[in-house]
């Protein structure tokens, strides 16, 4: 089953994860997977916050739909990035997806007080990690309705 | 008749004197009557006398010529003659009695020592009579006699007489019917009797019924046959009290031989026989006293031969001993010492003692003295007292006294006892250790103030104060503190206690001082080391944790990619390179399974303590829940008890009694497996059991079975990773609890863990 917005627009997404065959893995996942999309790299929190405000290089870069975000990251951490996405007025609308390996009842609490949008531990079989991306495809990009790109959060 | 027979005479001379006229045929009549006369007077011995105051002449009669030791007529009579021959201290006496005669006084007759002719002191006896015509005196005549003899006799018969009445003993003499005739002044102070009163009575009114009727039938019957009767006899006084008297009585008899008088003497022996009953209870009483003594008293004579031993050591008899020598009862090496001291007291009264291992091997100690007679030395004492005992006795308390001092000088601590003089200690006694320990020589630091030992003022204060508490507490008092002093630092534990005493006597303490700066030390390397292996076994946690976290990153890469291979080029390549893929699939998978493993296992401690109420039912329910499909598949029946509620992490529970059911599910062969879960308690604990039909296990491999990753099985048999007992016994040690397995190869196994009751975790 297509997503009727699919063959309209590809989905924007921010994956920061500092590892890079997890980035690979997840972009030949999204690629297994149901719908176009640019799945955009943030290697770390400072990146990751440079990006969506879109800073330096990143002027020119797209407001993701989407962030999946890891909580081990150099320089920043996860949930600071997650902390000030949701500080920020601009940022808050887009929804965050914690995507760790971190089973931690404290991670998962503080991510949800900083208003992580849902939090999945990354499943070790790539079977399973694969039904996940599936999972977040279906359920964020075609049972979801999203707010516009840069709707009430788009800056002047 | 004397009388009458001078007037006789005096008749005949005054017949003659007036027959003057007649002279001559009268004068043969009168001289038959002179001649009659004289004869008369030879017989009676008695001469006559006269005295012409007219013619102032003088006459003897034939016998008084002769009692004055003249022939008749030998010279002619005077009164110089007369008078001459008068003792000169009696010539007064006479010369006053011849004065009454001629005043016409008729005196009594007159005794006179006379002084014979021959110079022999006689007694004469004078009589005499004065004729007077009218005042004028004419003539005296008289008798004389020699009363010499009666004189004695009747001298003599007055002395006896005084003699008796006189005599300290009672004598009272009866007439043959045994009535008193006479009794003496004795007499009357031993029976209280009067003599008019006794006199008159019989006997019998001194009579005490003491003795019986036979006793007096024996006396009579000696008496009146003629014998003396000898003894003692009970009379009563006429107050009443009793005494005893010894009494003689002997028969006096007449001279033809028939006893006509009694005389007994008798004298109060009633206190010679109190003294003596005395004596003799005296004598009993030192006697039995010496019988009932403990010790042996024996008397010896001057030639140390026993007289006398009241016992004897018990191989020995009295008999045995009596007569015999002192020394043959010595044994040979201490003879000379005893000789001693015997004959020391024998020659000197000195009074010694000493102690002697007798022949019997008992220790005595014996003390010798003499015995006085009439203060000379009769003999020797001894008395024998028997000290084993004693000195058995004494030697326990030496020895236990150097038992004492040995463990008090060798003990590994201060030891000692104190007082408090004021504001500072004093020690009494110390042992060698404490000696040491101040650095002082063998015996110096008794007697001595804590404070010249160089303990700081300080700690004198801190002692005093634990001195006094453990006197008023009456129970050891303990304390520890670092004993800080130019010498160097120790710490010390010390004990202290007040010795029970007098109440008035000075309070006295003991202290027993440990030095415990080793073991202080050595406690603190072990504190140490408990924290640092804490920490280490936190970080090894930790570092568990992290390292399987950290890990799974790049396994989960291998894993990923390797899938991710085997899904896209499966059968593009050859098949060496389908088979390599799948081998690292798989082994990336066993990887990733172990870091779970180890993940999990880590979890059970960095995890909090665990403290809530848990149901092990529930928990049960739950395990059964999740177990559904394995219980299903392998025909499982699976039943419990009810099980009671605990204490502790119910996650980690369930994890524990889940790998245990799970476990039982799947180690089983042919059999269909059954499982109970029970629980039973015992003591502070409840042991949950968990029981299987299955496999079993050689019990050799009971303790491996519980070690991470080991496995009894290999992978193709019975799929796992070896976790599943090891982190049961994580969970149940992490709860305080022990886990441990019965079982037998092929009988099924039980395994069971204690949880400790809720009270029983703080």
């Amino acid at each position: 089953m297509m997503n009727p917005y699919a063959a309209a627009k590809p989905v924007e997404i921010l994956l920061v994860e500092d590892n890079a065959a997890d980035v690979r893995l997840t972009e030949e996942l999204f690629k297994e997977g149901m719908i176009a999309g640019n799945i955009r790299v943030a290697r770390d929190g400072i990146e990751a916050i440079t990006y969506l405000r879109q800073e330096r290089e990143y002027v020119e870069a797209p407001r993701p739909d989407l962030v999946l975000l890891d909580l081990n990251l150099p320089k920043k951490g996860g949930l600071d990035v997650l902390n000030e996405i949701k500080q920020d007025d601009a940022l808050r609308s887009i929804p965050v997806i914690i995507l760790t390996t971190s089973e931690s009842e404290k991670d998962i609490a503080e991510s949800y007080q900083r208003h992580a949008n849902c939090y999945i531990v990354k499943p070790v079989d790539l079977d399973e990690f694969l039904g996940a991306i599936r999972a977040i495809e279906e359920f964020w990009f075609s049972l979801v309705r999203l707010p516009k790109a840069g709707g009430t959060g788009s800056r002047l | 008749m004397i009388v009458s027979f001078l007037i006789l005479i005096w008749w005949s001379a005054r017949l003659l004197n007036k027959a003057d006229a007649k002279r001559a045929g009268v004068e043969r009549e009168l001289r038959e009557s002179e001649h009659n006369l004289n004869l008369s007077q030879g017989v009676t011995r008695i001469g006559s006398w006269g005295i012409d105051f007219e013619k102032n002449q003088g006459w003897w009669s034939n016998e008084a010529y002769r009692l004055f030791g003249y022939e008749p007529h030998e010279v002619p009579m005077t009164q110089e003659l007369f008078i001459g021959h008068v003792h000169p201290s009696d010539k007064d006496m006479m010369l006053r009695w011849m004065g009454d005669c001629a005043a016409n006084i008729r005196p009594p007759a007159v005794d006179m020592r006379i002084i014979r002719r021959d110079g022999a002191e006689r007694i004469f006896r004078g009589e005499g009579s004065a004729y007077f015509e009218g005042e004028r005196l004419l003539r005296m005549v008289g008798t004389v006699q020699d009363v010499t003899e009666r004189k004695q006799a009747e001298e003599q018969l007055h002395l006896q007489s005084a003699a008796l009445e006189a005599a300290a003993d009672a004598i009272a003499v009866t007439d043959k019917d045994g009535l008193y005739v006479w009794v003496n002044k004795a007499f009357e102070t031993l029976t209280g009797y009067a003599r008019a009163e006794a006199i008159g009575k019989n006997p019998r009114i001194l009579k005490s019924g003491k003795q019986d009727a036979s006793f007096y039938k024996e006396l009579w019957e000696t008496i009146l046959s003629g014998n003396v009767w000898w003894g003692k006899i009970i009379n009563r006084r006429k107050d009443g009290v009793l005494y005893v008297e010894e009494q003689s009585i002997t028969p006096v008899r007449r001279s033809d031989g028939e006893v006509t008088h009694f005389v007994s003497v008798k004298r109060d022996i009633s206190e010679r026989v109190q003294l003596q009953d005395q004596l003799i209870q005296s004598e009993e009483k030192w006697r039995s006293v010496a019988t009932f003594a403990p010790d042996m008293i024996l008397v010896a004579d001057t030639n140390a031969t026993i007289q006398f031993i009241n016992h004897t050591i018990p191989t020995m008899t009295v008999e045995q001993v009596v007569g015999r020598s002192i020394y043959e009862f010595v044994p040979e090496k201490d003879s000379p010492l005893v000789r001693t001291y015997v004959e020391g007291a024998l020659s000197t009264g000195a009074v010694s003692s000493y102690e002697i291992l007798g022949i019997d091997q008992l220790w005595y100690f014996v003390r010798v003295g003499p015995i006085r007679q009439g203060g000379e030395i009769a003999g020797v004492s001894m008395i024998i007292t028997d000290i084993t005992g004693m000195k058995r006795a004494e030697e326990a308390v030496r020895r236990s006294e150097s038992t004492l001092r040995s463990f008090f000088d060798s003990a590994g601590m201060l030891m000692g006892t104190v007082e408090i003089h004021g504001d500072d200690i004093f020690h009494i006694s110390n042992n060698r250790y404490s000696e040491e320990f101040f650095g002082v020589s063998r015996g110096s630091m008794d007697q001595r103030y804590a404070g010249s030992l160089g303990v700081p003022r300080e700690f004198i204060d801190l002692w005093m104060r634990h001195y006094r508490r453990a006197e008023e507490t009456r129970e050891p008092v303990r304390f520890e503190y670092e004993h800080c002093w130019e010498r160097s630092n120790k710490w010390l534990s010390a004990t202290v206690s007040s010795i029970p005493a007098q109440p008035d006597a000075v309070s006295r303490y003991a202290f027993i001082v440990e030095d415990v700066t080793a073991k202080k030390s050595r406690e603190e390397a072990i504190r140490l080391y408990a924290e640092k292996l804490e920490r280490s076994n936190q970080e090894l946690d930790q570092f568990a944790y992290v390292a399987s976290h950290d890990l799974q990153e790049p396994v989960r890469t291998i894993s990923g990619y390797a899938q991710l291979l085997a899904k896209r080029y499966a059968g593009k390549l050859d098949n060496d390179a389908d088979e390599f893929i799948r081998f690292i699939v798989e082994g990336s998978d066993r990887m990733k399974r172990l870091l779970q493993d180890v993940l999990r296992l880590s979890r059970v401690t960095t995890k909090a303590v665990p403290s809530a109420a848990v149901n092990m039912n529930e928990v049960l329910r739950a395990v059964a829940d999740d177990l559904r499909f394995s219980i299903e598949e392998a025909g499982a029946t699976l039943t419990n008890d009810p099980l009671p509620e605990v204490v502790g992490d119910a996650e980690q529970l369930r994890q524990a009694l889940q790998n245990l059911i799970g476990n039982a599910i799947k180690f089983h062969d042919t059999k269909v497996p059954v499982i109970h879960v029970s629980a039973r308690q015992e003591g502070d604990a409840t042991v949950f059991s968990v029981q299987d039909n299955g496999i079993g296990i050689d019990p050799k491999f009971f303790d491996r079975i519980f070690l991470v990753f080991q496995r009894l099985h290999t992978r193709e048999e019975i799929p796992g990773s070896g976790i599943g007992l090891a982190l049961c016994k994580k969970i149940v040690e992490r709860h305080g609890g022990r886990i441990w397995v019965e079982s037998e190869e092929g009988h099924g196994s039980t395994f069971s863990f204690t949880l400790p009751h809720r009270s029983a975790i703080s």
